[in-house]
């Protein structure tokens, strides 16, 4: 016996309305909808981007993190190190604990070169008038202060 | 009647997970899934220029997620969940901005395709359509996706979020309301 369905939804013309089911759409739309959205869609290089493989990573390229790195600590210790130098208080030594300085001062030639050797008498006490050190009363001891007779001679005193 | 969705493409699926390849992989998925896509859309949204903005929107938004697709879904299903979700927020918000109730919104429905002179169909396909439109927002939903593309309910429960039993009732009572439908209107 022939089963024979009474639900309208069983009929073959329903069934073969297919997905649009009497509803239509401009003519070739769905060709062209691909084509446009293509153009639509925004760009996401984050997403898109290729990484190179680690293989293809030249030397160079491998050890630049580290490099940097190590560039970049070296740069710190240096600034400590300067830091440290600039905040450290100095100390005077004396001058022959500097062997080279002790060796120049055991030497009459070191003192004769270095030591001012030229300077008046006159221009001495002028230099000591100005500075308010002495006043015009002082006295010298041990002194010749004739002036016409240095001014003569042009004799100098040597400091000790 | 045969499934209208593509066949889920294993290779095409791959190649939307790889950098190089995302792109044209997903002008693929444009190709392939537009169509199905459309018509699911249509169906609930009934008009021609609300179906073509909402299928661009619907795309818009698996580009803007491709990342967050990791294949445990079918891409088929993931793709149907933001086409109807994105339908079904436009059919919310167009009563908002109408301020319409849900039934003035289905009654609209069935004048606008008893009075749609583009409507191609015979009177059979109308009175179909008619017959949908009436149907609680569900039903026609679970309706559409059985009846036309031939979803199983497996898939329609992960896109709906609906146990599988209850989409069979929806099926069920959506069947007998068209029957009733066509029965009260000959």
């Amino acid at each position: 016996m022939e089963h024979r369905s009474d639900n309208i939804l069983d009929n073959p013309s329903l069934k073969n309305l297919g997905s649009p089911a009497g509803y239509k759409v401009p003519e070739g739309y769905f060709e062209s909808f691909a084509e446009n959205m293509e153009k639509l869609l925004p760009e996401r290089p984050e997403l898109e981007q290729v990484s190179l493989p680690a293989t293809d990573r030249t030397f160079w390229q491998k050890v630049r993190p580290y490099v940097y790195m190590a560039a970049m600590f070296a740069g710190i210790w240096m600034m400590l190190q300067m830091f440290a130098m600039l905040g450290s208080k100095t100390t005077l030594e004396p001058m022959e604990s500097n062997p080279m300085i002790a060796n120049a001062l055991s030497t009459e030639d070191f003192v004769t070169d270095y030591v001012y050797r030229d300077m008046s008498s006159r221009e001495l006490v002028d230099d000591m008038l100005d500075e308010g050190e002495i006043d015009e009363n002082y006295e010298f001891t041990g002194l010749s202060m004739d002036a016409d007779a240095e001014a003569d001679s042009d004799s100098t005193y040597i400091l000790p | 009647m045969a499934s209208s969705l593509p066949k889920e493409n294993e290779e095409l699926v791959a190649r939307l997970r790889q950098p190089g390849t995302v792109r044209t992989a997903f002008n693929e998925v444009m190709r392939l899934y537009s169509e199905p896509l459309y018509w699911q859309i249509r169906r609930i949204v009934q008009n021609h220029d609300d179906a073509d903005d909402i299928l661009q929107n619907t795309f818009m938004k698996a580009w803007g997620n491709i990342e967050n697709f990791r294949g445990e879904a079918k891409l088929s299903t993931w793709l149907y969940k933001i086409a109807i979700n994105e339908s079904l927020g436009f059919l919310e918000r167009e009563r908002k901005r109408r301020n319409m109730s849900l039934d003035d919104q289905e009654a609209e429905m069935i004048h606008n395709i008893a009075a749609d002179e583009e409507f191609d169909g015979e009177e059979l396909a109308r009175k179909l359509q008619e017959a949908i439109a009436s149907l609680p927002e569900k039903q026609r939903l679970v309706f559409n996706m059985k009846y036309f593309d031939d979803l199983k309910y497996e898939e329609m429960s992960e896109i709906l979020g609906t146990s599988v039993g209850a989409l069979k009732a929806s099926y069920h009572l959506a069947s007998k309301k068209i029957e009733q439908y066509f029965n009260g209107h000959d």
